[in-house]
C-alpha cells in the first residue's frame, strides 16, 4: 500500500530513517524528529513530529512524501532532526544562510530522491476525482498501482507520468548537505541537465505578451486568498506578510484581479534568488493555480544575470542581499 | 400511502416520481426556461457552482454521473467571498456628506467571485408562485444541510442578514442523494446522511436504471410542475432506491467519527495539553475554513476613493493572525495553537452551546484539501478519547 509502508527501495529508506531517528532521539542529540507518517487518505502522507524513540515505527518513506518539512524549522525550538529531499535541503540551506535556522541545531537526514507524485496529474490520468480511489499502492519496479472503487478495477500507471513538474526538472535529487543519508544515492532520479530545466519556461516565453498575460490572469483569477502557498513555503517566514499590513494597505478591500496579482507577483519577487522549486506552493493550492511558471522564470533570470543558484552553498550571500560591481546594469536607462 | 424516503421530512408525504437517467439534461433545460440555473462546473479541475447555459452544460452531473462534491462550497452562492453591502458618494463643499446608494452590479469579467452570484437579474423573469428565481442544481445533501446551519447565523431571531436571506428566499435546491459517498465523508456522524433532505427542495436519487425525483416543498413543486417525463414512481423503482440507500448508509456506517463523544468532552478541554499536539503540523492557511460550507466569519471594511466608496464584506478566517489582532498590537490568539483550537471549538463546542448542533456537515473538504493532511476526524477522535 502506497501510504501503508512500501516495498523495495523505499522500504529500505524507511527502515534507515527509523534507525537514524531512534538513535538521535535515544542519545538526546535532538529534541524532536520531523519526518513523514502514513496519511489518513490514499495517496497522502503527513508530517510527523516524534519525540520518543518508540514513536519511530510511524515513519514512512514513499512517493507521496510531498511536503517540504523545512517549513517547520523556523518555528521549532530546540534541536531538530528533519527528513529532507534534494529540494527540501536547499530551502533549509537558505534558512541557514538567512539566519532563520542555526545549522548546529539541525540534524539533516537526507534521502536520495526518486521524485514525488503530483496528485492532480494522477487524477487527470485517472479521469476521476480523488474520492473514487479507495486505496493505492506502489510497486517495487516504479509503477503506481491504483485501485479504483465501484468495479474494483486496478490501474497501473508508470511513475514518470505522474511525477511533479519540479521533480522532472530537478538538478539535485541527492541532498547536497546532510548529516545522514538514508539510502543509496544511486537510487535517486537522474539529475535534469540545465539545458532541459527551463524548456517549459522558454516555450511559454515564446508566446505573445497578450497570451501570457491572459494565462496569468486566468490562473490568478481563481485565487481564493487562502494563502496556503505562502504558508507552505519554507521561505515565506516574514512575521507579517505585506498583504496583511494594515498601514499602509497594499491590497484593497475589494480584492479584484489586480490585488491578487499584487500578492502573487510580490511573492515571486520576494522569493527571487531564494525559491528552490520544491513545488510546495503549487501542491498546497486548493484551486490548482500554476504558481510555478513565473517563479521558474525568475530562477532562470537570477541564474543568467547573477550566476546564482539558490540553496546550494552555505556560504553564498543571497542575490537580493548583496551588490557586485559586475552585476549587469543593461536595464538601467 | 405514497412511499416516503426522507430522513428529515416535513411529516407529510409528498409524491415520488421517476424519470429516465437521460432525462436529467432535459430537466435542467426545463428549469432554465423559468429560472436562473446554477450547477457545479469544472474550471481547470476545480468544481464550483456557477450560472450555467440553458442548454444543460452540467450534463456530467447526476446522482449516477460524476459523483463528487464540488471543490468550492455551496455557501458562496448565498454568502459570497466578497460582496458590497452598500456604496456611498462624498459631496465636498463646506461640508462633506455621504449619500448612500445601492451597490452597482459589478460586471468585471476578472471577478471570478461575482460570476453567477450577484449578476443583474433578468427582468423578464418573474418569481414562481413560491418565490423561486434561481435554482441550484446538483447540490449534495451535506451542502444543502449547511444552509440550515447558516440560517441559524444569518436568519436568527436577533439578527437578520438581508443579503443572505434574500438569496436564500429566491433560491431552490435540487439535491442529488449520494449513492457513493466519498472516503472522507462523515455526514452521518454530524446528524446528516447520504439521503438527508434538510434544506433541499427536490431530491433526485439513483434507483437502478432510473432516477427517483421527489419534491419536498412548495418551491420543489414549482420546479417539477410541467416537466412531462416525470411519471409516478412504482414499487419497483422505490425498491431499487431503498437498496441504493441501504448500500450508501452501510458504507457510511464504516466511516463513523465519534463526534458526540468529542462534543461532550470539548467543553472542559480548553486548557488541555492535547492542543499542543493536534495543531502541530497545521500551516495556518485558510483552506479548511474557506472551503468549509459552514464557516461563516467575515470582515467588513470600506474601499474608498476621493469621491466615494463601497462598504465591502469579505470572508475571514480564524486561522489568520490578523483575525483577532487588536489595534493595540495585542493578539488574544497569538499562535497557531490558539487559532487551531478556535476553529475546532467554534464548530464543536461554541456552536453547539449556542444552537444545539455542531457547525459541521461532514463533507470532508477540509480533510481532502489540507496541504499537510490535518484531519478533523482524527482531532475529534483525540478529544473523544480523553
Amino acid at each position: 500500500m502506497l501510504t501503508r509502508g512500501s516495498s523495495g527501495r523505499t522500504a529500505e529508506v524507511a527502515g534507515r530513517l527509523r534507525e537514524i531517528a531512534a538513535d538521535l532521539l535515544a542519545t538526546g542529540e535532538i529534541d524532536v524528529f520531523v519526518g513523514y507518517e502514513e496519511g489518513t487518505l490514499p495517496l497522502r502522507t503527513s508530517p510527523a513530529f516524534l519525540t520518543r524513540p518508540d514513536d519511530v515505527s510511524r515513519l514512512v518513506w514513499n512517493y507521496m512524501c510531498e511536503n517540504n518539512l523545512a517549513v517547520y524549522l523556523p518555528g521549532l525550538k530546540g534541536r531538530v532532526g528533519v527528513v529532507v529531499k534534494g529540494c527540501d535541503v536547499r530551502a533549509l540551506v537558505n534558512l541557514v544562510v538567512e539566519r532563520q535556522v542555526r545549522r548546529d541545531d539541525v540534524k539533516i537526514v537526507g534521502v536520495p530522491c526518486g521524485g514525488v507524485v503530483d496528485r492532480r496529474k494522477l487524477m487527470a490520468v485517472l479521469g476521476e476525482g480523488q474520492k473514487t480511489i479507495r486505496s493505492a499502492a506502489e510497486t517495487a519496479d516504479g509503477a503506481v498501482v491504483v485501485a479504483v472503487t465501484g468495479d474494483g478495477s486496478e490501474r497501473a500507471i508508470p511513475i514518470d507520468e505522474v511525477l511533479s513538474a519540479p521533480c522532472l526538472a530537478c538538478a539535485h535529487p541527492v541532498p547536497i548537505v546532510y548529516d545522514f543519508l538514508a539510502g543509496d544515492d544511486g537510487a535517486a532520479r537522474g539529475a535534469c541537465p540545465r539545458e532541459r530545466a527551463y524548456s517549459d519556461v522558454d516555450a511559454f516565453a515564446s508566446r505573445t505578451p497578450e497570451e501570457r498575460f491572459a494565462y496569468f490572469a486566468r490562473e490568478i483569477d481563481r485565487c481564493i486568498e487562502c494563502y496556503a502557498c505562502r504558508q507552505a513555503c519554507p521561505l515565506c517566514y516574514c512575521p507579517e506578510c505585506f498583504v496583511d499590513r494594515q498601514s499602509p494597505k497594499w491590497v484593497g478591500r475589494w480584492r479584484d484581479l489586480s490585488d491578487k496579482m499584487v500578492f502573487h507577483l510580490g511573492r515571486v519577487l520576494h522569493t527571487a534568488g531564494r525559491c528552490v522549486d520544491c513545488g510546495a506552493c503549487r501542491r498546497a493550492c486548493p484551486v490548482g493555480i500554476d504558481l510555478r511558471l513565473l517563479a521558474k522564470r525568475m530562477e532562470k533570470d537570477v541564474l543568467e544575470f547573477f550566476g546564482h543558484e539558490p540553496g546550494v552553498d552555505l556560504t553564498a550571500v543571497p542575490v537580493l542581499a548583496t551588490y557586485s560591481r559586475e552585476d549587469p546594469g543593461d536595464f538601467i536607462l | 400511502m405514497t412511499p416516503y424516503f426522507g430522513m428529515l421530512g416535513e411529516g407529510r408525504a409528498r409524491k415520488a416520481f421517476v424519470m429516465a437517467r437521460e432525462d436529467i439534461g432535459r430537466f435542467v433545460t426545463h428549469l432554465a426556461v423559468s429560472f436562473e440555473v446554477c450547477a457545479p462546473v469544472d474550471e481547470g479541475g476545480v468544481t464550483r457552482f456557477v450560472a450555467v447555459d440553458p442548454d444543460g452544460a452540467c450534463g456530467a452531473w447526476g446522482p449516477g454521473g460524476s459523483r463528487y462534491l464540488s471543490t468550492r462550497p455551496l455557501k458562496e452562492l448565498f454568502f459570497p467571498q466578497q460582496e458590497t453591502l452598500f456604496a456611498f458618494e462624498a459631496h465636498s463643499g463646506t461640508q462633506t456628506a455621504a449619500v448612500l446608494r445601492a451597490p452597482a452590479p459589478r460586471d468585471d469579467p476578472g471577478l471570478a467571485h461575482d460570476r453567477g452570484l450577484a449578476r443583474t437579474r433578468d427582468e423578464r423573469r418573474a418569481p414562481s408562485p413560491s418565490g423561486v428565481l434561481r435554482v441550484v442544481f446538483g447540490t449534495r445533501p451535506c451542502d444543502a444541510r449547511s444552509l440550515a446551519l447558516l440560517d441559524l447565523v444569518f436568519d436568527a431571531a436577533d439578527y437578520k442578514d438581508p443579503y443572505y436571506i434574500s438569496r436564500r428566499r429566491e433560491t431552490a435546491l435540487v439535491t442529488f442523494a449520494c449513492s457513493e459517498p466519498g472516503i472522507a465523508c462523515f455526514c452521518t456522524s454530524v446528524g446528516g446522511g447520504p439521503f438527508d433532505e434538510t434544506s433541499s427542495d427536490v431530491v433526485i436519487a439513483d434507483a437502478g436504471e432510473e432516477h427517483v425525483v421527489r419534491p419536498l416543498s412548495a418551491k420543489g413543486e414549482d420546479l417539477v410542475r410541467g416537466f412531462e417525463p416525470l411519471q409516478e414512481a412504482g414499487e419497483r423503482e422505490l425498491k431499487a432506491l431503498r437498496e441504493t440507500r441501504a448500500r450508501a448508509e452501510a458504507r457510511m456506517a464504516g466511516q463513523a467519527v465519534p463526534v458526540d463523544a468529542a462534543v461532550s468532552r470539548l467543553g472542559g478541554a480548553f486548557g488541555h495539553p492535547a492542543w499542543d499536539e493536534v495543531h502541530r503540523k497545521c500551516l495556518g492557511c485558510a483552506v479548511c475554513t474557506y472551503l468549509c460550507p459552514t464557516c461563516h466569519c467575515f470582515d467588513i471594511g470600506d474601499e474608498a476613493t476621493r469621491t466615494g466608496g463601497e462598504r465591502v464584506r469579505n470572508w475571514d478566517s480564524c486561522m489568520f493572525p490578523l483575525f483577532t489582532l487588536h489595534a493595540s498590537g495585542h493578539n488574544p490568539r497569538p499562535s497557531r495553537r490558539e487559532r487551531f483550537r478556535q476553529r475546532i471549538m467554534h464548530k464543536f463546542n461554541y456552536f453547539v452551546e449556542n444552537h444545539g448542533v455542531a457547525a459541521c456537515v461532514g463533507c470532508g473538504r477540509c480533510v481532502e484539501n489540507c496541504p499537510v493532511n490535518v484531519d478533523v476526524r482524527r482531532v475529534l477522535e483525540v478529544f473523544a478519547a480523553l
